[in-house]
């Protein structure tokens, strides 16, 4: 029970800071609030493969590319419109998701995670190679949105928040029920009738969505597209999210993606030559001593 | 197209496929034993082959590089079995993301040694010279590479059936059973990882001279490498070998043809196997 109710403070305090952070933030602590937030909903996204679906996918940056590259295609082309390019994004992204789930969902376990990783870089050789369309190396400017800073960072909160009650909803129904019997057991969940590979496919599929509006979202929060945005790095750096803050827990991602975002933020305040290094330390750090992220060391019971 | 080109290239990419064997068995037998998929293998690689080309460029002795890098790799690789990977047997996914978060260490490691320059090393005086083959004047180097790859095939082959190889077999097809039965376990774990991190900086150190070094062969040697395990089939040395030679081939002649898609055809060639063979060519299910 105490856990229940340290969880509702929590996470009410963290709406509440969320929501007021604009007026006690400006310049470099707004961008960092943003970029907070945008990769959030791509952790949440992530969570909702390694803790519900099992699947611990290590091609993220694919997904996330591509919902980038949409919002600057498409802003180039139609005008800096948030809703068309969020529209666009997930589709892009939910598209690839659909076309390689059939082949990724083939294999499981760190087979799952070596095909995905194969299929993102395939992503990053395309828009490496395909200079007409991504700019190449070059990358593309992304037009900027007619809106403040201000009022981009309170529109990514809101899709933020709107994806965690979304996927909560979505978890707690027969087919999210039926997605855990699945995690827990595939023999016995199929045998009992369930449609196992549907399961695990639409949820990838909708987690490829979810992924590519993060991707747009931080298309225009920079105005900037480029290769390091379907790096494999990103891959990793959304895998350490989740794990920093607890798998099976959406608000895990939030808090994975917090701790994250600004770690990495005054590790670069420091040095620019050993930021891969630190995040690797990081993610051997948790692999070695932390089995189940920052999260579970809240909820535990005292 | 002439035929004396298809030639070459046909032997530039078996000088290709020889590198990624190499690399691919290592990978190969590291997920046998432990079921570990080392994806710091490309950063082992990488960092052979910059130990390789110090040591040539110090010494102006290439084959002294040859013996360094291996031997510098092996220890490296005994420690991270002993030290890192051990505490976390059994759990496959906690040693996927300590191999990645080593290829990251790794990589920043490289960059403030070595820079970020694009360097490459000679092939020895020995070997720098063409020679004529059915015809056509071709790289001597290439064609020891060639050679070579030959030779650690069949080193393996003969390692694999001694008793030490009899110990990794066992381990491989059941842990426990062969632990059961008196096989330290804990040796061959170690003795495998250190020998393929071997395998693979001797890789870097012998493809110094055929593929220019710069950050980012760590992770393209990697995915190589993922490739040709795809293709061939996890576990098997022979699945490494004949995966390394048809994706150098199709990487090789895709180069050549259609020079926009070479990048792609090798994923193709993944995409068609793991749909009709998720196995591999020459691997087994399960």
């Amino acid at each position: 029970m105490a856990s229940t109710v340290t969880r509702r403070i929590i996470i009410v305090a963290l709406v509440v800071l969320a929501a007021l952070a604009p007026a006690l933030l400006h310049g470099y602590a707004l961008y960092l609030a943003t970029e907070v937030v945008l990769y959030a909903i791509a952790a949440v996204a992530l969570d909702l493969l390694v803790g519900y679906a099992g699947l611990v996918s290590l091609g993220q940056a694919a997904f996330f590319g591509l919902g980038a590259y949409a919002a600057a295609i498409v802003s180039a082309h139609a005008g800096p419109n948030i809703a068309l390019t969020l529209a666009a994004g997930f589709a892009l992204a939910a598209l690839f998701a659909a076309i390689t789930a059939p082949l990724t969902l083939r294999s499981a376990g760190i087979f799952f995670l070596m095909i995905t990783l194969a299929f993102a870089q395939l992503v990053w050789a395309t828009a490496d190679k395909w200079h007409a369309v991504s700019g190449g190396s070059d990358g593309l400017t992304v037009t900027k949105l007619p809106m403040s800073d201000t009022a981009f960072y309170l529109l990514a909160v809101g899709l933020l928040l709107a994806v965690i009650v979304v996927l909560q909803r979505l978890l707690r129904s027969p087919a999210g029920l039926a997605l855990e019997a699945v995690r827990e057991n595939e023999t016995r969940a199929r045998a009992s009738g369930l449609a196992a590979f549907w399961y695990k496919y639409w949820a990838f599929v909708l987690a490829g969505g979810i992924t590519g509006l993060a991707g747009v979202l931080h298309a225009h929060h920079r105005n900037f597209v480029s290769l390091a945005d379907v790096d494999w790095t990103n891959s990793v750096v959304l895998l350490v999210m989740v794990l920093l803050g607890g798998v099976r827990s959406l608000w895990g991602g939030v808090i994975g993606a917090t701790v994250f975002v600004l770690l990495q933020a005054w590790i670069s305040s420091k040095t620019d030559k050993w930021e891969m290094f630190a995040i690797g330390v990081v993610l051997i750090a948790i692999v070695l001593f932390t089995r189940r992220g920052l999260w579970s060391l809240v909820t535990r019971n005292a | 197209m002439p035929t004396q080109l298809l030639e070459i290239q046909g032997l530039n990419s078996l000088a290709f496929a020889m590198l990624l064997f190499l690399l691919a068995a290592g990978f190969s037998l590291i997920y046998g034993v432990g079921r570990i998929a080392n994806l710091a293998h490309g950063t082992f690689y990488m960092l052979g082959a910059y130990v390789g080309y110090t040591v040539a460029q110090r010494t102006g002795n290439f084959w002294l590089s040859l013996v360094v890098a291996p031997l510098l790799g092996g220890a490296l690789g005994w420690l991270v079995e002993r030290v890192l990977l051990r505490r976390l047997r059994g759990r496959e996914l906690d040693q996927v993301l300590l191999t990645v978060g080593l290829a990251f260490i790794l990589a920043d490691v490289i960059r403030a040694i070595w820079g970020a320059d694009i360097r490459s090393s000679s092939p020895p005086a020995a070997l720098s010279g063409l020679v004529s083959l059915f015809g056509v004047q071709y790289p001597a180097y290439q064609l020891f590479v060639i050679c070579l790859g030959a030779v650690v095939f069949v080193a393996m082959q003969l390692v694999l059936r001694s008793p030490i190889g009899a110990r990794l077999r066992a381990v491989t097809s059941d842990p426990q059973v062969a632990a059961s039965l008196g096989v330290p376990t804990d040796s061959v774990a170690a003795l495998t990882f250190a020998a393929s991190v071997a395998l693979a900086a001797f890789g870097g150190a012998v493809g110094g001279p055929i593929i220019a070094l710069a950050p980012g062969l760590d992770l393209t040697m990697m995915l190589l490498a993922l490739v040709v395990v795809v293709v061939g089939g996890l576990g098997s040395v022979a699945g490494a070998l004949v995966g390394a030679i048809i994706v150098a081939v199709v990487n090789g002649f895709g180069t050549l043809l259609y020079p926009e898609y070479a990048p792609f055809l090798i994923f193709a060639l993944m995409v068609v196997v793991l749909g009709f063979r998720p196995q591999g060519l020459l691997g087994r299910r399960g």
